[in-house]
């Protein structure tokens, strides 16, 4: 797996990402993750330009966040403005080489979201270390475990 | 908790939402941090700490299988089923439905041999 200047790991897991894109009219980059209680992976849009992560509320009520005690908040979107909260939420970032890296993460959820899931930058990209290979579509992860 | 301190923590939570609502995460980090070095047992404060807190992560050795089987349906076909929630095993669809609840129930029945990968079409 991938290795930083240092010699140290750097990402322990790595997955084959979907890059094509149904709604918009550039690509975009679907990993998967597995929710926790839910009985198979799911896709979601890596978005290092969003401040949060977001799931569907289908998603979020299924595995049972939607009505988790979290915090209050307005999150600007493509739609505009959606009111919801912030809650943790147990995933896993799925591998197919390495291994997979299960996470308790900050996610916005709301009744009102019914688009797609999203993994933003604020309380889950900013914690772990990632490295996309457009060539091979390849996704590799890991985390700085003196960082968490 | 005096009054006074209870207004202090108030007035600290208010500005940290209003720093989160504005997606300036790392200032709200800095302002809660400082806020709970006074009131380190404000329950308030200790709620957003949550939320702000960095993730529990583990390793797992569980993997995925290849799913670019799946990947190439999705690109061929997924602008036919969109605002649909669709199952896909092996490169082909074997639920739909427009309720992420009835496609699992429907896949339940499937009796597959691994999971299908699962996802709502915009």
């Amino acid at each position: 797996m991938l290795r930083d200047l240092e010699g140290n790991s750097f990402a322990t897991g790595c997955a084959v990402f979907a890059d094509t894109d149904l709604t918009e009219s550039s690509p975009k980059i679907y990993v998967r993750i597995h929710p926790r209680n839910l009985p198979a992976p799911v896709l979601a849009q890596l978005d290092t330009g969003a401040a949060w992560s977001v799931l569907n509320v289908e998603i979020a009520r299924r595995i049972g966040v939607l009505d988790a005690q979290g915090e209050p908040l307005a999150l600007s979107t493509r739609t505009g403005k959606v009111l919801g909260k912030l809650v943790r939420a147990p995933v896993s970032l799925v591998a197919d080489a390495g291994e997979s890296l299960d996470l308790d993460a900050t996610f916005f959820v709301s009744a009102d979201w019914r688009h797609g899931t999203f993994l933003g930058y604020s309380g889950l990209l900013e914690w772990i270390r990632f490295a996309i290979d457009p060539y091979r579509n390849l996704f590799y992860f890991g985390f700085n475990a003196s960082k968490l | 908790m005096s009054t006074t301190s209870r207004q202090e923590s108030t007035h600290s939570a208010a500005r940290i939402r209003n720093l989160l609502e504005n997606e300036r995460v790392s200032e709200a980090r800095r302002v809660l941090d400082e806020a709970l070095a006074n009131q380190p047992n404000d329950e308030e404060l200790q709620r957003l700490r949550t939320v702000l807190a960095p993730p529990k992560v583990r390793k797992s050795g569980a993997l995925d299988a290849d799913r670019t089987t799946d990947f190439q349906w999705l690109a061929e076909n997924g602008a036919k089923h969109r605002r649909s929630w669709v199952a896909i095993h092996e490169g082909e669809l074997v639920s739909e439905a427009t309720s992420l609840d009835e496609l699992l129930e429907r896949v339940s029945l499937l009796m597959l041999a691994r999971a299908p990968l699962i996802h709502f079409i915009d």
